[in-house]
């Protein structure tokens, strides 16, 4: 009698397996149909606009603190011009004195480093790391999500007090930063989080966005933080990844003169 | 029980694996967004005001001082002698420079630098400070739209090369007086000099004695093409054909130099890579000289910079330059040590070889003219 309840008891528990499998599948084909790219294309549009500013230039100062791996810190703060309509900015670098008067100036592709010691300037596009730190060169950038990216999936998640749009992203253009990426959109169509993946599918760097600051119609991050899944170490039982604190402050949209994105410019600031 | 066992331990490890996933998404718990002006038009500020409406007059200034020994040997040791080649020496240099920045307006600013040094362990040792040294003194205008104008005595390179530096037209413009016009908005950069130097005076200047100069800088696809241009009655003309660009990843530049005193001269060039990891710099030259008639005169250099090494403020480098022309050459290995505020130490061990009179010989920077030496010194210095 014993041995009959337990083979009962086996069955119902593989019945209830079979059916939540079926379930699951029937929401997984569902979801699967009712999943409209284009629809999801015209959010990452929105994205972009969201955070693009074309009419104007964007200057701010940005504060990045970076903490290796076991606890060193280093902190650097930088004044940031920005034209997101001609895809140029120039990046100052204020503190640590040692590297006060050190710049970047980009203009389309290409980047310019400014040494004020040598007084001399490097042409390059194989910089991409923003002073050694996991803040890169191309955030300093506008988004181009839609023109880089085409979803693969979507869902409504939760973060925080946000009620997000999660998408799964695959590159289209080797313009594209990585060649996947997960973003969480908040419904009002700014990025709050993002992740960022190998072609092999290996986490890269995720980066969180907890707070905007609106500047008349405008949004701009106010703070980021940024884990490098690439910089880690293990200490005791814990693995710890370099984590990378960027603070925007002091936003302005006032319009600048075209000599600003110039190595002129950079030369005379960085004296 | 077991199983029981086995879902704690899965949960804790799924707990450490994802330590920090959580921890930034613990950042939205009680995030909200700030909203700083309603009106876009309102009170913007001008962060360039902070660079172009800076104080009217700043000082600063710097201080650095280096005490040392280093010892030797003029020839290969040799076996039997062990100090018949041995030179031993120990000293100090230390430089004190003074900055002054002044801008009396938005439009104008005056820039100067000057110094003083002493030295114990040159060829010709100076026991006191040297007079003061006018290291650059200038002003630029910015007052015409579009356009900048740098007069007075500062330093102007052009070429590419940290190791080789023949293509450097403008080598001389740290000792003259210079006048820039620069455009940047004409292509990426257009820059006009006029240059004035006692070497190219006979007695009174005249206009065809002046050195002029221009430069040209252009963005063709990802290739950085730069044009310049420099002519003055004795010295002839001289011009430099760039291209930079990034190649697999790897910064890459070639330089061409060729003059022209009453017939074209063979060119001068030097072409090298440039690659930096976080905290490793590679770079390397090649140098092809054709000035120097009737030789091959072919070198090559090659440097190696680790900073942090394991983790401690502690760097090396390796730099290693060679000339086939008469195959001399110097490689110096050292590191650098910099664990207290302020203070650095240094450990090098240059060697320099070829054959007597040959270039790196002859040219060999240490005093004692040492064909290897371990020097040991110490450097403090600041900023003020």
């Amino acid at each position: 009698m014993r041995a009959k309840d337990k083979m009962n008891y086996m069955k119902r528990i593989l019945l209830i397996g079979i059916i939540a499998g079926l379930c699951s599948a029937v929401l997984f084909a569902e979801n699967a149909a009712s999943f409209n790219a284009s629809t999801y294309k015209n959010l990452l549009l929105q994205v972009d606009q969201a955070l693009a500013v074309l009419d104007t230039d964007v200057s701010a100062e940005y504060l990045i603190q970076k903490r290796d791996p076991g606890g060193a810190t280093s902190t650097t703060k930088s004044t940031v011009f920005r034209r997101d309509a001609k895809n140029q900015f120039l990046v100052l670098i204020l503190e640590p004195v040692i590297d006060k008067g050190k710049g970047y100036l980009k203009i389309g592709d290409n980047l310019w480093l400014y040494d004020p010691v040598g007084k001399t300037f490097t042409f390059t596009s194989a910089k991409e790391r923003f002073q050694n730190s996991s803040f890169r060169n191309s955030d300093f950038e506008p988004s181009h999500l839609a023109r880089d990216y085409e979803p693969l999936s979507a869902e409504r998640v939760k973060l925080g007090t946000y009620d997000c749009t999660l998408l799964e992203l695959q590159a289209v253009t080797k313009d594209a930063a990585y060649p996947k990426m997960k973003i969480w959109v908040s419904d009002d169509t700014l990025v709050r989080k993002r992740e960022e993946y190998s072609l092999s599918g290996a986490i890269m760097r995720t980066i969180a966005i907890p707070s905007y600051q609106k500047i008349g119609n405008r949004w701009l991050p106010a703070s980021m933080v940024i884990i490098d899944h690439l910089q880690s170490k293990k200490i005791g039982d814990k693995v710890e990844y370099e984590r990378t604190t960027v603070t925007i402050s002091k936003p302005s949209l006032k319009a600048l003169p075209d000599t600003v994105y110039t190595k002129e410019y950079l030369e005379r600031v960085a004296r | 029980m077991k199983y029981k066992f086995v879902l704690v331990l899965l949960c804790l490890v799924s707990s450490f694996a994802f330590t920090q996933e959580s921890d930034v998404d613990n950042l939205f718990s009680d995030s909200k967004d700030i909203v700083t002006q309603e009106n876009a038009n309102n009170n913007h500020s001008d962060l360039t005001t902070a660079f172009t409406n800076a104080p009217k007059l700043q000082f600063s200034g710097s201080f650095s001082a280096t005490g040392g020994l280093g010892i030797g040997y003029t020839q290969w040791p040799d076996l039997s002698s062990p100090l018949k080649y041995y030179d031993g020496s120990a000293g100090a240099t230390a430089t004190t420079t003074l900055v002054m920045k002044a801008q009396p307006s938005s439009a104008l600013s005056v820039y100067g630098d000057i110094s003083t040094s002493l030295d114990t362990m040159s060829s010709t040792p100076t026991y006191s400070w040297s007079d003061l040294h006018i290291g650059s003194l200038y002003f630029d205008y910015y007052g015409i739209p579009n356009m900048g104008i740098r007069g007075g005595q500062f330093a102007t390179a052009w070429g590419h090369g940290r190791i080789f530096t023949a293509t450097n037209l403008m080598q001389d413009s740290a000792s003259s007086i210079n006048l820039r016009v620069s455009l940047p908005l004409v292509l990426q950069g257009l820059s006009l000099f006029v240059l004035a130097n006692k070497d190219y005076f006979t007695s009174t200047p005249t206009v065809y004695e002046y050195a002029y100069a221009g430069m040209v800088d252009h963005i063709i696809g990802p290739l950085r093409i730069t044009g310049a241009m420099r002519y003055q009655k004795k010295e002839g003309l001289g011009t430099l054909f760039s291209v930079q660009g990034t190649l697999l990843g790897v910064d890459v530049f070639a330089d061409t130099v060729i003059r022209y005193i009453d017939t074209f001269q063979q060119p001068i060039i030097v072409g090298g890579f440039f690659k930096e990891f976080s905290h490793t710099r590679l770079y390397g030259e090649y140098q092809y000289d054709g000035s120097n008639l009737n030789a091959q005169d072919h070198s090559i250099g090659l440097v190696f910079l680790q900073k942090r090494l394991v983790s401690q403020p502690l760097d090396a480098g390796i730099k290693w330059e060679h000339t086939f022309y008469d195959n001399s050459g110097q490689l110096i290995p050292g590191f650098t040590w910099s664990g207290l505020p302020n203070i650095t130490l240094q450990v090098a061990l240059p060697i320099t070889y070829g054959p007597e009179n040959s270039r790196y010989v002859i040219n060999n920077s240490d005093p004692g003219k040492r064909r290897i030496v371990l020097a040991i010194a110490a450097k403090i210095e600041g900023s003020f």
